[in-house]
């Protein structure tokens, strides 16, 4: 054995043997592994942009004293984040140890998320902790691939100060949409948006009318379920607030969500149905025109008496190829951890940074009295929102699939043929699933 | 050591660079146009199955061919506008005056600024309730105040098209200022002592010594056009539907988005073919003997 090698060994049995007297010294929280037996390591986190990871990043250094594992946080916009994640995975370098992605980009890059069930089971963690479509979302194949830690139900946004009873049904929305067309014509009733942008925005709402009509994406054998009777005229609904009511802002069609919501920001649009992250800008003066005395929201709007709303979430997973899975788990469940998410929704400056976030993952945060006293109640119509919420179809073939119906609805929306254009679609994604094995 | 060998050391270095850049990606992107090549399936990437890629892009795939057609329009367009109107602009500078350096150096601006950024300033000026150009159009043609830009099929493509032309006018211009500057000026002399009016002076005199940096700027800007991406990508992102969709995006949405590699790979090699001809000419005018 050479010196080096000794003094190593020498070293690691000090540890050793000193991580009961360590771990005897404290009291470890969050399931976190005592002794700091990873000290020392450095984990690579890759993260989308957003206040609320800001807020995380924030507080890592909790995290390195706690552990002894030292955080490098990179931050990708989201419009780039697919790409970056599907090089990550064609790449196989594990130069990131924890991955950010979008929900329905998980199917095709499951070959290379670590499944964490094991260390779960090992570490006491039930999936039961969050809502049911959030803990499908980052599931696929019977496995859980990571925790949804910024996810998101939708809410129906509306101008307090010009409709004082705010709709429950899309049928009240067209009725309120009219009205307010001739008491204020200069703001548009509704703020939607139908661009086909690559991120398939233009799909968030159409499910809602999709699933309350009765209607699917797919059916069980794979094949589009889009072309139904209820499916094909729930999207003619959808279609016809643009194009036959005419209550949204004459702009939707290429407007994609952000375009939407800056619309309502500024003041020209008077409801938007919208992710619940979006009351935190529609109220910050610095990003918004209105008050929070002028910002109301309410469940998503119901369709044919049913409701059924889409959620999404961006989880954290660990990468297979990471050589520091053991130490990356550990941050898993520091960033993972209820007092955290609470914490985040309620603190308003983090380490001298201001923050602003009203985002919670937790059914326990949801329901937390302190958490919806700090967010105007915002928490509590979420969980509502989200009981009966259903997530994107988790396939491989999704981003394909779903961009081709992102296209047909863009198309709709411009004047296109509703039904000539999603049977189209629907012939294209069967060739497509065709292909790549999912109908048999 | 001997020259012959020194000269072969000296070399190597490049090549290898160029190998391992070009060459090697050439070479493993015509090997995935062969293979199944799913990225979430790493396996496929050594799953062989002939030529059915290719054969799925000409029978399967309307996406392919829309994107064909997208790309062919929009080159004949911007090629033809951006030469067009920058020989203009080059014959209006070309004799100078005390404003061409200024001119000249304000031209270089717009070829200055990255494709990317082009598209993200055209697409917040053609955004419908805040963008200079949308409320400009509005004020100056009425009957455009309402048109929502980006939305409408054709109007999208439009302003692609316009953004284009925008970016590339400046340096077309400098190059045939360029050509222009070695027209010998006493052939057009000649021509003018004969009585030719200005429109037969540069149609039969300077048009024909011209032609040969013509070719050289259509054949370059052909070559740009085809695999127009950075700009379409932020501008339109492809949208609305797939009317504003070139080749070069949907291979990049193929290949990185659906994680369809091999696939992409494939309609990639498909596209070299009109670039092969394209770059022939191109060298054959450049490095051509007189």
């Amino acid at each position: 054995m050479r010196k080096r090698d000794m003094l190593k060994a020498t070293a690691a049995s000090l540890a050793f043997m000193t991580v009961p007297f360590v771990a005897s010294a404290q009291d470890v929280p969050y399931n976190l592994t005592e002794g700091k037996p990873y000290e020392g390591t450095k984990l690579n986190i890759l993260s989308v942009v957003t206040p609320q990871f800001d807020g995380l990043m924030l507080r890592d250094k909790e995290f390195t004293e706690l552990t002894g594992i030292e955080t490098e946080w990179t931050f990708i916009p989201f419009g780039s984040l697919q790409e970056k994640i599907n090089a990550e995975g064609i790449a196989q370098s594990g130069t990131f140890d924890v991955v950010n992605y979008l929900d329905s980009w998980g199917p095709p890059n499951a070959h290379w998320l670590m499944p964490i069930d094991d260390l779960m089971a090992r570490d006491g963690i039930s999936m039961d902790r969050y809502p049911e479509a959030f803990a499908r979302s980052a599931q696929y194949d019977g496995k859980t691939l990571g925790f949804p830690l910024r996810a998101h139900p939708q809410l129906l946004f509306y101008r307090k100060d010009l409709i004082p009873e705010p709709p429950t049904s899309w049928e009240e929305v067209i009725e309120v949409g009219k009205k307010l067309k001739e008491t204020n014509p200069d703001i548009a009733p509704l703020a939607l948006y139908y661009n086909n942008d690559g991120n398939r925005q233009n799909l968030f709402i159409w499910l809602n009318f999709l699933w309350a009509a009765g209607g699917d994406v797919f059916n069980d054998d794979c094949t589009p379920a889009w072309t139904s009777e209820e499916a094909l005229q729930a999207t003619e609904d959808y279609i016809a607030l643009h194009t036959v009511h005419e209550i949204t802002n004459p702009n939707s069609v290429a407007f994609v969500e952000q375009d939407a919501r800056q619309s309502f920001q500024q003041g020209n649009s008077a409801m938007m149905p919208v992710w619940w992250w979006a009351y935190s800008p529609m109220t910050n003066p610095e990003q918004s025109v209105l008050t929070k005395e002028q910002v109301g929201f309410v469940g998503m709007p119901s369709y044919k008496g049913q409701t059924k709303t889409y959620a999404i979430s961006m989880p954290f997973s660990i990468s297979e190829y990471s050589e520091n899975k053991e130490a990356a788990w550990e941050f898993m469940k520091w960033l993972s951890n209820p007092e955290m998410d609470k914490a985040n929704a309620i603190e308003r400056e983090v380490a001298g940074t201001p923050i602003v976030n009203n985002v919670v993952t937790h059914i326990s945060s949801l329901q937390d009295e302190e958490v919806n006293a700090a967010n105007d109640g915002i928490q509590a119509a979420a969980w509502d929102s989200l009981k009966q919420s259903d997530i994107m179809p988790q396939i491989p073939e999704w981003p394909e699939v779903g961009d081709l119906l992102s296209a047909a609805i863009a198309e709709a929306a411009a004047g296109g043929d509703t039904r000539a254009l999603m049977t189209d679609a629907a012939e294209q994604a069967t060739r497509v699933l065709k292909r790549s094995g999912c109908i048999q | 050591m001997r020259d012959s060998t020194l000269k072969y050391l000296l070399v190597a270095p490049a090549v290898l660079v160029v190998f391992a850049t070009a060459i090697w990606p050439l070479i493993e992107s015509l090997r995935l146009s062969f293979t199944v090549g799913r990225l979430n399936r790493p396996d496929s990437l050594n799953q062989y199955l002939g030529w059915e890629n290719f054969t799925w892009a000409f029978t399967q795939e309307p996406a392919f061919w829309n994107s064909v057609w997208v790309t062919a329009i929009y080159t004949v367009l911007t090629v033809g506008l951006t030469t067009v109107l920058a020989l203009g602009l080059a014959l209006l500078l070309a004799p100078g005056g005390k404003f061409r350096s200024g001119v000249q150096t304000l031209l270089i601006l717009p070829f200055a600024m990255s494709p990317a950024l082009i598209g993200v300033s055209f697409r917040f000026m053609f955004n419908p309730e805040f963008g200079l150009f949308d409320a400009f159009f509005g004020v100056m043609i009425p009957p455009l105040a309402d048109v929502s830009w980006l939305s409408d099929p054709v109007l999208a493509f439009a302003v692609c098209v316009m953004a284009d032309v925008w970016g590339w006018i400046p340096f077309l211009t400098l190059v045939l200022i360029g050509g222009l500057a070695s027209v010998p000026q006493d052939t057009i002399e000649a021509a003018q002592v004969d009585g030719a009016s200005g429109w037969r002076v540069f149609r039969d005199v300077t048009l024909p010594q011209l032609a040969p940096v013509l070719a050289v700027v259509i054949i370059l800007k052909s070559i740009f056009s085809l695999k127009t991406f950075d700009q379409i990508f932020m501008l339109t992102n492809g949208g609305p539907g797939t009317a504003t969709q070139t080749l070069s995006h949907y291979i990049y949405f193929n290949g990185m988005k659906y994680g369809q590699i091999g696939y992409a790979a494939s309609v990639a090699w498909l596209m070299v073919i009109p670039m092969i001809f394209l770059t022939y000419a191109y060298a054959k005018y450049v490095f051509r003997k007189e």
